[in-house]
């Protein structure tokens, strides 16, 4: 049985091996952007500071979307697991 | 680890890129750094090498860090054994069993490096206590 209706646990079992494989492939580049622009952050301290700006938004965007990655894997988790 | 080595890691990661990211960096902060691009590779390269931490992605070819943890901690009662992996510690708690540490890739050097260091800090120069 699934929460969502009317779905069967085939399909949900589909669905779940989709997003756990979107999941995986995204999350490996992302976690290299996220380090690498930590990483260039901290390894050039004399820049524009318009510059570090970019940095940072890239950074800070990155995380973002690994929070939104996780938000919704985990949505899609809870709507297609067995109870 | 005695007190005038570096403390020495052994990196298992599949991602030739993000492993040598790590390896730099920990090198970087005076640590001496081993690499293994898989499980296997790991556990014959390695035997009997002193290792005071391990860095283990628990998604790889050839042997993933589950298959390989219960062998690593036989081979290597004394390390440390921190877990990585792109995903949240709360999709992969069945896998974690017996880790120090768990550390997500998306956090970056610096929370790598802070948690060796707490995992080498809590017991150092003694058996790893689990």
């Amino acid at each position: 049985m699934t929460e969502a209706p009317g779905m069967t646990e085939d399909a949900a079992k589909e669905i779940r091996k989709f997003i756990h494989t979107i999941n995986h492939d995204l999350q490996s580049p992302l976690a290299k952007i996220i380090t690498l622009s930590e990483l260039l952050s901290e390894k050039l301290t004399d820049i524009d500071p318009a510059d570090r700006e970019y940095l940072l938004r890239m950074h800070e965007n990155g995380k973002r979307m690994k929070a939104q990655l996780d938000d919704l894997t985990r949505q899609f988790a809870d709507r297609t697991t067995p109870r | 680890m005695r007190e005038h080595e570096k403390p020495k890691v052994l990196i298992v990661d599949d991602d030739d890129s993000l492993r040598q990211i790590y390896a730099r960096y920990l090198s970087a902060e005076g640590f001496q750094v081993a690499q293994a691009s898989n499980g296997e590779q790991a556990l014959l390269d390695f035997q009997d090498s002193r290792l005071d931490a391990i860095l283990l992605d628990i998604r790889m070819p050839v042997a993933n860090g589950q298959v390989l943890m219960p062998a690593l901690q036989k081979s290597h009662p004394h390390a440390h054994i921190i877990i990585s992996s792109c995903y949240d510690l709360d999709f992969q708690k069945e896998m974690i069993g017996g880790a120090d540490s768990y550390f997500n890739k998306a956090e970056g050097c610096r929370a790598l490096l802070g948690k060796l260091k707490a995992v080498l800090a809590k017991h150092p120069g003694n058996p790893a206590v689990r």
